[in-house]
């Protein structure tokens, strides 16, 4: 094509038919390559969808082990604050390390939902027991097993015990 | 635009839709990523909202009395169920699922969904049939059709580019879901398939595959910690079952599966873990009588049918806990052919009915294009010696033919003699039990650690939907394993553990054009022009030729790519 475009250009006083000719040969040229890159398009286009959802699957997959070792670590903390809970030193300890191992998960697109106290979300939590009280202002009281979510989707929503909110009075009590 | 009719399979457990893109059924991940929408409804009293699926399924334990799941089971009957304040009929409870199906649906596809085809169980009867098509016009949808689910499970699997096992016109389809199972026969009459028996239980499935698991854990921590934790509290049965799943799970592909799980309990103030190995041979142990329960559901609905065995042409599994190797296996005992799944057991019923949909509509259904595995594929074993030559000949199957791919697949084997130095392992694809019939796709040694005879070696498959192998041998408890990539298309070793990758691929077209190549079902003729217009192109893209001849070859390569896909296509 470009041969026809630089005659088309370069050559003096082409014939009136000759510049028709080029100017048709040019064209379907054109038609050609707005096909090509239409295909292309098209090409790259499943080539990106197919390479997101391999490297979404590969990453899940390859986190995977870091996933269960935050797992394990939530369970053992558990235990830790079992009944009249960690010294304080021991807190700021475990504290550290789950903000370590959070920083790491959320390099990977991974979010643990392991808190307490927070209202319960029926996308987030799945209920095991609520303890007994009127319907309102439910908070999660007990993570039974974590949850988590993949870049905002939830992938297992945590198992949770739920209770009311303490009241003011209660938790001055 | 033209209108969209989907397939809606309304179950009791869990529901789904799925749409015809193209000929080719698709179900479609409503929630989260997922197709299954568990099939729950509650009534969320501060806001009046009814909630559906997983998020209703989630409040289920903190509003019981504003909830209910299984309505399936209610369905025909003149009953009013009450959801907090609130009564509702069991098609208007049905109702709620079918609508968050449908606009959920139409939302994804950028289009209302006003048509649909319905499936329920062979066994509703007239009154359940017609609460599902009220259901069905409480939600605004037109019902264009009921269709029983195992009619509609082997509606996807006639579709589907599978070779046809025999020309019986009898069919089983074996459904074994998480709480309920089901067997019905089929007699094929043309385009109509009459349901010739049914029967099942409604109180087996595979919740007490899992049951099992538990107490079997349960009882290693007893013999653990000298403490019977069957009465504990409710949070650590709900941790047990969900370990003992997903056990189970992995059990399905692995011989062995491992359990380390950090403080399940607390015994005097001491964290009680579970660290231990459990082998695919112990959980069928405790899962045999179940198992063999449905065996007797399948012969008595042959014996309804006046039918034997080998009458049945085809067997079609359904449900998740079909996944279970020794289902699989025992069935293919009773039918003396190998047994397995092609399409995901979770979905083929809506898949089937939208197939259905797509018949009624006069939608042109070519095959269903699967990524399943045309091979089976396994490695060669002494079980059988060739005679003339006196070497192993034995062929043993890892990964059967049309297994969806990708697929992660693994068997155990034993060394022959003490101290055994090593092992050839030889990949086969074929379907004869002679390795020698077969065709062989690559080999390598594996060396061994000293060890007893008998002692266990692990080969894991993973095939992915390249038609690339890993290959993963593991001696177990020696700490020895090697890991090795085949590409069963072109039969040969790629990669061994560390070894740098190999040529590298120019383009997309030009991957897409090899991939073509690959295709069994190309014609000859077009195989070896898309090859040979394939290679030019490679040559002219590596700089040895000019732009106009790169633009011209690829303009060609791409014309012939198309070709080659319509033909795949038609066929």
């Amino acid at each position: 094509m470009w041969s026809r475009v630089i005659r088309f250009f370069k050559k003096d006083s082409p014939s009136r038919n000759d510049l028709e000719v080029w100017k048709g040969e040019i064209l379907e040229e054109l038609e050609g390559i707005k096909k090509v890159l239409r295909r292309q398009t098209l090409f790259l286009e499943a080539l990106k969808k197919e390479v997101l959802a391999q490297v979404g699957e590969k990453v899940l997959q390859d986190a995977e082990p870091i996933r269960q070792l935050a797992e394990s670590f939530f369970y053992f903390d558990s235990f830790l604050r079992e009944g009249p809970g960690l010294p304080s030193g021991q807190n700021e300890a475990a504290e550290m390390v789950w903000k370590k191992l959070e920083l790491l998960l959320s390099s990977l697109g991974l979010e643990l939902i392991r808190r307490t106290g927070e209202p319960f979300d029926p996308r987030l939590h799945q209920t095991v027991e609520r303890a007994e009280g009127e319907n309102g202002n439910m908070v999660v009281t007990k993570i039974i097993q974590p949850g988590y979510l993949y870049h905002g989707q939830v992938i297992r929503p945590a198992r949770v015990i739920i209770g009311e909110l303490p009241t003011k009075e209660k938790q001055e009590l | 635009m033209s209108e969209i009719l989907c397939g809606i399979d309304l179950g009791t457990t869990n529901s789904s839709i799925a749409y015809l893109e193209g000929g080719k059924p698709i179900a479609l991940p409503l929630e989260e990523g997922s197709a299954l929408v568990p099939s729950v409804v509650s009534l969320d009293e501060l806001s009046g909202q009814i909630v559906i699926g997983r998020q209703a399924k989630n409040r289920m334990g903190a509003f019981p009395e504003h909830t209910i799941r299984s309505v399936k089971r209610l369905m025909g009957k003149e009953t009013r169920i009450p959801l907090g304040p609130k009564e509702f009929s069991p098609e208007e409870l049905s109702s709620f699922i079918l609508q968050y199906l449908s606009r959920r649906a139409g939302e994804m596809l950028g289009q209302e969904i006003k048509k649909t085809v319905i499936t329920v169980p062979a066994f509703f009867n007239d009154a359940q049939r017609r609460a599902t098509i009220r259901a069905g016009e409480l939600a605004g949808l037109e019902v264009v059709r009921i269709i029983n689910e195992p009619t509609s499970a082997s509606l996807v699997y006639d579709y589907a580019s599978l070779q046809e096992e025999g020309k019986s016109r009898y069919l089983m389809v074996y459904d074994l879901g998480g709480g309920t199972f089901d067997v019905s026969i089929l007699e094929i009459k043309g385009e109509i398939k009459e349901v010739l028996a049914s029967c099942g239980d409604t109180v087996l499935g595979g919740d007490d595959f899992d049951e099992r698991l538990s107490n079997y854990l349960l009882r290693h921590l007893k013999e653990k910690t000298g403490h019977d934790f069957s009465t504990s509290p409710r949070a650590f049965q709900v941790r047990l079952k969900d370990i003992a799943e997903k056990t189970k799970i992995d059990l399905s592909d692995a011989p062995y599966a491992r359990v380390q799980e950090v403080a399940v309990i607390s015994v005097n103030g001491q964290p009680v873990n579970l660290d231990l190995e459990v082998s695919r041979r112990e959980y069928e142990e405790v899962i045999a009588d179940l198992v063999e329960k449905t065996i007797l559901k399948v012969e008595e609905a042959l014996k309804e049918a006046n039918l034997s065995s080998s009458d049945i042409g085809k067997v079609i599994l359904v449900g998740g806990a079909t996944r279970t190797p020794l289902v699989q296996r025992r069935l293919a005992e009773v039918f003396d052919r190998p047994i397995h799944h092609s399409i995901d057991p979770d979905l083929c019923v809506a898949l089937g009915a939208a197939v259905q949909s797509g018949l009624i509509a006069g939608e042109p259904l070519g095959h269903i294009l699967l990524d399943v595995t045309a091979h089976s594929l396994g490695v060669k074993t002494i079980d059988t010696i060739d005679r003339e030559t006196g070497d192993a000949d034995h062929f043993s199957t890892i990964i059967p033919r049309n297994t969806k791919v990708p697929v992660r697949k693994a068997e155990v084997y034993y060394t022959l003699t003490d101290d055994q130095k090593g092992v050839e392992v030889e990949v086969y694809q074929g379907e004869s039990a002679s390795c020698r019939e077969n065709t062989r796709v690559g080999q390598f040694y594996f060396s061994l650690k000293p060890a007893a005879a008998h002692s266990p070696v692990t080969v894991e498959f993973t095939y992915d939907k390249e038609g690339v192998v890993h290959v993963t041998i593991d001696q177990k408890g020696a700490e020895n394993r090697q890991e090795v990539t085949l590409d069963v298309r072109k039969k040969r070793v790629l990669q061994r553990e560390g070894e740098v990758e190999g040529p590298e691929v120019l383009n997309y077209i030009l991957e897409k054009s090899r991939r073509l190549i690959q295709e069994e079902k190309l014609p000859q003729d077009l195989r070896q022009e898309l090859d040979r217009l394939s290679r030019d192109y490679e040559r002219a893209l590596r700089g040895q030729s000019e732009a106009r001849d790169v633009d011209d070859l690829e303009d060609r390569l791409l014309e012939m790519m198309e070709e080659a896909e319509e033909r795949l296509g038609a066929d």
